[in-house]
């Protein structure tokens, strides 16, 4: 390929960046706007219609306003909590406001205003797309998640393998970000996040079996609707165990921290990027990690189902919220584990549990046991 | 058929909006940020203890067995989220054709399991 | 504007199968060969069929897709690359006109499956491909004397395809109509699963032994390849 010198090489695409955007922009105002005038026409006379309404769902609650707020709590807690373990004190200045919860603005201004490097001979276009598609994969499974019957974005009949869909196609992006940065060790640690991410598909795959075997149903709606006498954790626990442990891999927390290894291989794959490249692919993270927070509250941990003092969707939001604490807690709590341990625990541990759990629930089932559940 | 009262509809809403913003993220350091290039920023970072040459890429591949196994995971997996599905249903004789299914599958997993350790050179 | 949804897929799917043959870049053409199996499964989101919908991306783009381009990406560029013809005046017009052609006839065969109209128009493209197909062979046949090797194997695999093509049509001509789903082609995942599970139970466990089979050989083979070097 002939070397373009970046600069100009960034000039074009910013050039072609701006008409998709300003294209994009025109169909989503097209798209949006005859929804927005109705909106408007009863946001007067009738308020609470807004709360019901899908714009509302898809932009504020539990859309993109609601998940960007809890993936940035999440990275601001993620570094108070491991700051208060390590005895340590963690963002505390930025902003003025108490704990350092604008901290995170802070660091967004800097990274937006930071020169874009792209390295020498590396597939350019490839190299600058790839957090561009990781951050959509990353944040499309948001629209899945049901926090009650009425507030999900999308009510796709398989709901379950759809977000699965999503989960499978972010090795792509891997391997192209490692191989595109045109560096030996990024494109190392792309291959092992590679293995990584296949890998623990499988037990996730068969832990998420349980909820549906227990329900008949893809829909995450129906599955959430089924635990209203009993949560799945308690029924099938070792495939939430499972579940629960493939979803940290899945998303490179700790103790499966290899991809981003601070003190191997540099950053691993991410080791070219810098700036905004590098801010996208940690939003990717982290709002993927609330997507994947949503789906293990909907699919164990009894969804919406709660005691009646409080409306479906607010139990909803606090027990996503305890369980993104507990997946940020593994920063602090956890060392890293080698990718062979990594994988072998993977391959021969995890895969029997989750075939074990659905065997005992075939057993339950033969018992006529499970009908005490449904 | 593509009406804004479907989940659809606003998916592809969803979409667009997270494009935008990631658009958004990406040219506002094309536009606003110095550019200032030199040799020595372009250069690739190298630094850690692998050795040079060839064989680095054979470390990462040791463990290629397991992504064919994963391919091969993934389509059994299919199949057995269609038994799921009508598992509520299903009389007890359906238990049969997945079981087998699984047990056939568990020799390639041992052996897979086995050569990865076996090619094991850290 | 009916069309304009299946027409997109088309184009796309179209498009991306294209790239994925004509790439300079291997890379790229893996890329879009994963965009060709996404363009597939968009098809099949239209036709409603959305579990086969969901298999083809979990299976093709989530593991087939990251395979092949892993493969690509490990085993790097070929040092020596084979000379693709190319696209100068003739061998781009023979390539646009069979492209033409195939897409009157996949349109013409995605409107009778779908029993839409297949009006006269389309049928009239449907009658003029044949011709269309004939003279891009002959186009490519002839080429450019200097790349005339590349231009050759090419203009046989179009005669090859549009042979296909013909027998096809002819087939459907002689049975008068095109042959469709009797009932209707709605999403039922229950009798899918019955049927799985019932009738074609101990097929699926003859396919799996078979996968377990290729598993065991591409795993084994692999090894040998590492021992060897």
């Amino acid at each position: 390929m002939a070397e373009t010198p970046p600069r100009d090489f960034l000039r074009t695409f910013l050039a072609v960046a701006t008409v998709v955007f300003l294209a994009c922009v025109a169909l989503l105002l097209y798209l949006v706007v005859g929804p927005l005038e109705s909106v408007l026409s009863y946001l007067f006379r009738n308020p609470a219609q807004l709360l019901v309404d899908p714009l509302f769902k898809t932009i504020v609650f539990p859309g993109l306003v609601y998940a960007g707020l809890v993936a940035y709590l999440a990275i601001w807690g993620e570094r108070k909590f491991a700051a208060k373990v390590q005895n340590r004190v963690g963002p505390l200045y930025a902003g003025g406001l108490p704990g350092g919860i604008l901290q995170n603005v802070a660091d967004l201004l800097k990274i937006l205003f930071k020169e874009v490097i792209i390295p020498r001979d590396t597939d350019k276009p490839i190299f600058i797309l790839a957090p561009l598609f990781a951050f959509v994969i990353g944040a499309l499974p948001v629209v899945l998640v049901p926090y009650s019957p009425t507030y999900v974005i999308l009510d796709f009949p398989l709901g379950v393998l759809l977000f699965f869909v999503f989960t499978s196609f972010y090795p792509l992006v891997l391997l192209l970000a490692g191989w595109s940065s045109n560096n030996k060790f990024s494109f190392i640690g792309s291959l092992r996040a590679l293995y990584q991410q296949a890998s623990y598909e499988v037990p996730l795959f068969l832990a998420a079996l349980a909820p549906v075997m227990l329900t008949g149903s893809f829909r995450l709606i129906d599955i959430g609707d089924a635990q209203g006498k009993v949560w799945f954790v308690l029924v099938a626990p070792i495939s939430a165990i499972v579940f629960f442990t493939a979803l940290l891999a899945e998303l490179e927390k700790f103790p499966f921290d290899i991809p981003e290894a601070d003190s191997e291989l540099v950053a691993g794959w991410l080791t070219e990027y810098s700036g905004v490249p590098y801010l996208l692919y940690q939003f990717a993270a982290y709002i993927k990690m609330v997507a994947y927070a949503g789906l293990f509250v909907v699919l164990f941990l009894g969804g919406w189902n709660g005691f009646a003092f409080l409306p479906g969707e607010w139990w909803m939001v606090i027990k996503v919220a305890l369980v993104v604490l507990v997946i940020i807690s593994t920063r602090a709590f956890f060392p890293r584990i080698r990718i062979d341990q990594l994988l072998n625990v993977g391959w021969t541990k995890l895969i029997p549990l989750a075939l074990l759990s659905i065997a005992i629930l075939v057993g339950l089932q033969l018992l006529g046991v499970l009908a005490l559940v449904r | 058929m593509f009406s804004a009262d479907q989940g659809i509809y606003w998916f592809v809403v969803f979409a667009v909006l997270a494009l935008v913003s990631g658009l958004l993220f990406l040219m506002t350091p094309m536009i606003f940020a110095p550019r200032r290039r030199s040799a020595i920023k372009e250069e690739t970072f190298e630094a850690g203890q692998l050795p040079p040459g060839a064989k680095r890429i054979r470390f990462a591949l040791q463990y290629y067995a397991y992504l064919l196994l994963f391919l091969v995971f993934d389509v059994t997996i299919m199949f057995l989220f269609v038994w799921a599905y009508s598992f509520s249903s299903e009389g007890t004789y359906g238990f049969v054709y997945p079981l087998l299914l699984i047990l056939v599958l568990i020799p390639p997993l041992i052996f897979t399991a086995k050569l990865s350790k076996a090619m094991d050179m850290w | 504007m009916d069309y304009l949804i299946p027409i997109a897929i088309l184009a796309f799917t179209s498009l991306m199968a294209i790239m994925a043959l004509e790439s300079r870049s291997l890379v790229y053409g893996a890329i879009s060969l994963g965009g060709f199996f996404l363009g597939l499964s968009l098809f099949f989101f239209y036709l409603d069929l959305l579990y086969l919908a969901i298999f083809q991306l979990l299976v093709y783009v989530g593991a087939v897709s990251v395979l092949i381009l892993f493969a690509v990406m490990v085993i790097g560029e070929p040092a020596k690359k084979v000379p693709t013809p190319r696209y100068g005046g003739l061998g781009f017009l023979g390539g646009l006109l069979v492209a033409l052609a195939a897409v009157f006839i996949a349109l013409f065969l995605l409107f009778s499956f779908l029993n839409l109209a297949a009006d006269t128009l389309f049928q009239i493209m449907l009658y003029v491909s044949p011709v269309v197909v004939l003279l891009a062979f002959v186009i490519l046949f002839i080429g450019e004397p200097r790349q005339r090797s590349g231009y050759r194997f090419k203009a046989f695999g179009i005669l090859g395809a549009s042979l296909v093509f013909a027998g096809f049509i002819g087939v459907i001509s002689y049975l008068g109509t095109v042959p469709s789903y009797e009932g209707s082609v709605t999403f039922n995942l229950v009798d899918l699963a019955d049927s799985l599970l019932d009738q074609y139970g101990l097929l699926i466990l003859v396919l799996g032994l078979l996968l377990a089979a290729a598993a065991f050989g591409a795993v084994a083979l692999a090894k040998k390849e590492e021992e060897e070097q």
